[in-house]
C-alpha cells in the first residue's frame, strides 16, 4: 500500500532525528511534530497535507510586521527561489513555494508544495531554515542574542 | 590634506626621536638580543632632564652568554632543566619566582624571557605555541604566580596548546602549617585545565616526572601540563645518575609511533567522497601539529576537494589556492560530505555552517573524542598526517568543477561585501572605521611591498575581529594566530603578540623563512588595557610588534546595555583615552590616528621603526561606540559565519 503523505513527511523527518541533527524528536498530534534543532529552541512543524502545507510556527520572536527586519526577512525568502542560486541550495517554485506570516511580532516560515512533492519539500525547508539562522547570524548576531538567548560574545 | 598641530608636532618627534637610538637590535633571541638603544618619550624630547629609557647593558652582555651542560653533582631544577634541554623545549616565558627551575632552564641556553604578569607570559607561552606547533614553557611563582597564569592556562587548554605550566610551590616539609607564606594546594585549581599534572614530591622522581610531562605533551591531542615543584625538589642534590630513579633517555620513555588509519576507515571514507559532489575538508590544529599540511595539499589536489579552515591557527592550506573556501562562507552549507581533520574542539550541530544533509568523516589522533557534539558517518583513529597521506594515496584524481565554480562565487560575494563594507567605512570622515583598519591593513600585508606570506599575525579583539578576520588571509602554516579561541577571553592579544614575536625572532619551526620580520596584532581597547604592559617587554627585547588598538571607548559589549544609562556606563571608559602615550613611556612608538585616511600612513611608519629599529609600537585608531549600530553607522557590529575566515569559536 502506498504511503501517507503524511508518513512520508514523517520519515523525512525522522531521518534527521536518526542522524543526529534532531534531538527531542516527537509528534504530540498527527502532522505536529517538535524538535530541538540550531540554537537549542524546541522548534514547532506543523504539517497540513489538506493545503499541502508545512510550517514552521511561531520559529522567529521579535519581529514586528512592517519592521526593517521583517521586510529583509522576506527578500531573504524571496530569493531561495532565485534561479541563479544552485540547484542544491534553492527551493524550485515548480515544485514548492516559501512564505512568511506574521503574527504579534511571531514569524512563521511556510512551505506550500506542489503535486505532494513532500520528500522535496521536507529537505527544502529544513536546508532552507538552516540558511536563515545561518544568514542571521552573520547579519543580525544583536537579534539572536535578544531574542534567543545566544551569548553575546 | 591639513595637518592638525597635534600631528605636527608628533611627526617632528618621530624625526628627533629617532637621533636617540643608536643602533638597530635584530637580535637572535631573549638572551640573545644583539643591541640595545636608548628611547625616549615624545614628552622628553625636549627636555634634557628626562632621562631615555634605556634597555640595561646587562642584556647585552646575556647575549653573548655561553651555555654549558649541567654535570652531575646537580640539583632537582637542573635534572628537570636537562629534561627540558633534551625534549627541546623552544622558550620559556616567566616572571621572577620559581627561582630554581627559571635559573636552570635558562642557564641551559633555552631561550628565557621574562615579562610583567605571569599571565601574560602564559598567554606568550600559548602564542608561541599556536605559531610554531612547539611546546613553549611559562612559569611562575607559589601563590600570586601561579594563579596569576590561570586564565591563561584554561584559554590554552581550550585551544589545545602544548604548553608547559611550571609553578614553584613551598617546602613540602611547612605542609598545612601556614608558616611562611604562598604555601597552596595547585593541582585542584587547574583541574578541568590541563591535560596533565603533578605536584612533585619525590625528588628522585624528578627527571621521571619530566618524562611524564613531555609524553602528554609531545603525544595525542597536546593541552597544557601543570607540574608544581616544592622546595624539597628543586634543591635535592644529586650526586650522580644512580641517585635518581628511572633517569634514562627519552627514547625509551616516550615513542614517536603515531596512530595509523585503520585501512577499512580508509576504503569507507574514500567510498563517501567518490559519491560526494560537493566534499569539503575542514583542516584544524591537528593539521598544524601534526605537520600534514603537504598531505592536505596533495590529497586536496588530487580529489579536487576544497578546505577551510578553523582552530587556533590558521594558513595550513594557502588562501592562494582556489580551492581554499576560507572566505566563501555562503558557499559551505552545499557541501555534502565534510572530513573534519584534527578539528579539537568540535562544534555543535548548527554551529558550523553545513547544512543539515551534510555526512562527516572525522579524523583524530584519540578515539574517545570521535562522535562528540557531531554525528559521524565515518570516524577515523588515526595521526593527522597519516590519515590525510593515506586518503590522498587511496583516493583517485577527480574533478568537481561545478563545485569550485560555486565556491569561486561564494568568495566573490564575500569580497564585493568586503568592498560595501569598507566603502561605507571610509565614508565615515571624523572617527576610524573598523573596516577601513582591515582593509588596509589586508593591504598592506597582502597587496604591497611585503611578500604576502611574510606577517604573522594575532588577530585578537572582539568587535574588531569580526572585521578584520574577514578580510585576513592564510598562505603559510603559522601564519594567523587566533586570538582567544574557544575560550574567549578578551585580552591575552600582547602576550600572544609576544609569543609570536619570539618565535619569528627565532625562526623557529615554520617560523624559519620569516626570522625577524615584524609581527602584526589587532586587539579592542578593552583588550589592550589587560596586557598593555607587555609592551615594555616587547620594548625590552626590542621585538618588532605592531599593535593596532580599536580604541571605541567602549568594551564592545555595550550595546547589550545601551538603553540603560546606569548599566551602559559599565561598559565606557573615559572617551579619547591615550594608549600610544602608555607605549611610548614603556619604550614603544605610539601613533595616535583619528582619520581613516591617516590610518596607511601611520602604519607604514610603524612598520619602518619594526624594521629599522626592531622596535614596538602601538597605534590607537580613535573610533566611537556607536559604529557598532547599525541602524546609525552601517554595516554595524557584524556576526560570524564558521569554519574559515571568520571562524572565532572552534
Ligand atoms: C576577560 C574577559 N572579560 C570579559 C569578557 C566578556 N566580553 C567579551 S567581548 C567584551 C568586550 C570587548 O571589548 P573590546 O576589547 O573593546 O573590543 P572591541 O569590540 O572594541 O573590538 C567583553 C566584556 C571576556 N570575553 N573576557
Amino acid at each position: 500500500m502506498a504511503k501517507s503523505q503524511l508518513q512520508v513527511i514523517r520519515e523525512s523527518l525522522q531521518t534527521y532525528a536518526d542522524r543526529g541533527i534532531f534531538r527531542e524528536f516527537s509528534e504530540s498530534k498527527t502532522g505536529q511534530f517538535h524538535f530541538v534543532w540550531l540554537l537549542h529552541r524546541e522548534m514547532n512543524l506543523q504539517v497540513d497535507t489538506a493545503t499541502q502545507t508545512l510550517r514552521f510556527k511561531q520559529l522567529l520572536p521579535g519581529i514586528p510586521t512592517g519592521s526593517a527586519l521583517h521586510a529583509e526577512l522576506k527578500k531573504f525568502l524571496t530569493e531561495r527561489h532565485d534561479r541563479r542560486l544552485p540547484e542544491h541550495r534553492r527551493v524550485d517554485r515548480r515544485r514548492a513555494e516559501v512564505s512568511c506570516s506574521s503574527r504579534g511580532g511571531m514569524v512563521s516560515i511556510s512551505l506550500k508544495v506542489k503535486k505532494n512533492q513532500y520528500t522535496y519539500g521536507v529537505n527544502r525547508l529544513v536546508n532552507l531554515i538552516h540558511d536563515l539562522f545561518v544568514y542571521l547570524r552573520d547579519k543580525h548576531p544583536d537579534y539572536l542574542v535578544e531574542n534567543f538567548d545566544v551569548p553575546q560574545e | 590634506m591639513k595637518e592638525t598641530p597635534e600631528t605636527n608636532k608628533k611627526t617632528k618627534a618621530d624625526v628627533s626621536r629617532r637621533k636617540f637610538i643608536t643602533r638597530a637590535a635584530i637580535g637572535a633571541g631573549a638572551t640573545a638580543v644583539s643591541a640595545f638603544s636608548e628611547t625616549k618619550a615624545a614628552s622628553a624630547i625636549d627636555n634634557p632632564d628626562i632621562k631615555p629609557i634605556k634597555v640595561p647593558d646587562e642584556f647585552a652582555l646575556a647575549a653573548k652568554a655561553q651555555f654549558a651542560k649541567a654535570e652531575f653533582p646537580m640539583t632537582g631544577a637542573q635534572v628537570f632543566a636537562r629534561v627540558c634541554k633534551e625534549e627541546g623545549l623552544a622558550v620559556l616565558f616567566s616572571c621572577p619566582g620559581n627561582y630554581s627551575i627559571v635559573n636552570a632552564i635558562a642557564q641551559e641556553g633555552i631561550p628565557t624571557y621574562s615579562g610583567r604578569h605571569e599571565g601574560a607570559m602564559c598567554h606568550a607561552a600559548d602564542g608561541f605555541c599556536r605559531v610554531t606547533g612547539e611546546v613553549a614553557a611559562a612559569s611562575g611563582t607559589e601563590g600570586p604566580g601561579f594563579t596569576d597564569m590561570i586564565n591563561a592556562i584554561a584559554a590554552a587548554n581550550a585551544a589545545r596548546s602544548p604548553v608547559l605550566v611550571l609553578a614553584s610551590n613551598m617546602a613540602i616539609v611547612n605542609e598545612d602549617t601556614e608558616a611562611g607564606i604562598q604555601l597552596g594546594y595547585q593541582q585542584p585549581t587547574t583541574e578541568g585545565l590541563k591535560k596533565y599534572g603533578k605536584r612533585l614530591i619525590t625528588p628522585k622522581r624528578i627527571h621521571e616526572y619530566g618524562a611524564y610531562a613531555f609524553r602528554q605533551l609531545r603525544t595525542g591531542v597536546p593541552r597544557p601540563v601543570h607540574l608544581d615543584f616544592p622546595a624539597e625538589v628543586t634543591r635535592a642534590k644529586f650526586e650522580k645518575p644512580s641517585d635518581l630513579d628511572y633517569y634514562y633517555d627519552k627514547t625509551k620513555y616516550r615513542t614517536t609511533a603515531k596512530p595509523y588509519p585503520n585501512p577499512k576507515d580508509i576504503t569507507a571514507a574514500v567510498e563517501l567522497l567518490k559519491q560526494a559532489q560537493r566534499p569539503m575538508i575542514v583542516s584544524s590544529n591537528g593539521v598544524f601539529y601534526s605537520r600534514a599540511w603537504d598531505a592536505l595539499k596533495t590529497l586536496a589536489e588530487k580529489a579536487q576537494i576544497p578546505v577551510v579552515e578553523s582552530g587556533a591557527m590558521k594558513g595550513q592550506f594557502s588562501d592562494a589556492s582556489p580551492l581554499s573556501a576560507n572566505a566563501a562562507p555562503g558557499a559551505l552549507a552545499s557541501a555534502d560530505v565534510v572530513v573534519l581533520v584534527g578539528q579539537y574542539c568540535m562544534p555543535t550541530v548548527g554551529e558550523f555552517a553545513f547544512g543539515p544533509d551534510a555526512k562527516y568523516i572525522r579524523i583524530d589522533p584519540v578515539a574517545e573524542d570521535i562522535g562528540r557534539n557531531l554525528p559521524i558517518d565515518v570516524g577515523m583513529v588515526s595521526c593527522e598526517k597519516a590519515a590525510l597521506e593515506a586518503l590522498a594515496e587511496a583516493m583517485p584524481a577527480m574533478k568537481h568543477d561545478a563545485w569550485i565554480a560555486e565556491i569561486a562565487a561564494a568568495r566573490k560575494k564575500f569580497e564585493d561585501e568586503l568592498e560595501t563594507f569598507y566603502a561605507k567605512g571610509a565614508s565615515y570622515t571624523d572617527a576610524v572605521h573598523p573596516a577601513v583598519i582591515a582593509k588596509e591593513l589586508s593591504d598592506f600585508m597582502y597587496r604591497g611591498k611585503l611578500p604576502k606570506e611574510q606577517t604573522t599575525f594575532v588577530a585578537g579583539g572582539y568587535g574588531i575581529a569580526r572585521y578584520v578576520r574577514r578580510w585576513l588571509r592564510g598562505y603559510r602554516p603559522g601564519q594567523i594566530l587566533n586570538g582567544a579561541y574557544q575560550y574567549g577571553a578578551i585580552g591575552p592579544d600582547v602576550g600572544y603578540a609576544v609569543g609570536a614575536a619570539v618565535a619569528v625572532r627565532h625562526g623557529v619551526s615554520v617560523q624559519a623563512a620569516h626570522k625577524s620580520a615584524p609581527v602584526i596584532c589587532v586587539t579592542g581597547d578593552a583588550g589592550i588595557g589587560y596586557t598593555i604592559m607587555e609592551l615594555e617587554t616587547a620594548s625590552k627585547y626590542r621585538l618588532p610588534i605592531i599593535v593596532i588598538v580599536y580604541n571605541n571607548n567602549a568594551w564592545g559589549t555595550w550595546t547589550g546595555s545601551s538603553r540603560s544609562p546606569v548599566t551602559l556606563s559599565l561598559h565606557l571608559f573615559q572617551e579619547n583615552v591615550r594608549y600610544d602615550k602608555v607605549a611610548e613611556g614603556l619604550g614603544a612608538h605610539g601613533e595616535y590616528v583619528t582619520k581613516p585616511t591617516d590610518f596607511r600612513a601611520a602604519l607604514e611608519r610603524a612598520y619602518q621603526i619594526a624594521i629599522k629599529e626592531s622596535r614596538p609600537s602601538l597605534i590607537n585608531c580613535q573610533a566611537k561606540k556607536e559604529f557598532w549600530v547599525r541602524q546609525q553607522y552601517e554595516p554595524g557590529f557584524l556576526g560570524t559565519v564558521e569554519p574559515g575566515c571568520m571562524s572565532y569559536n572552534h
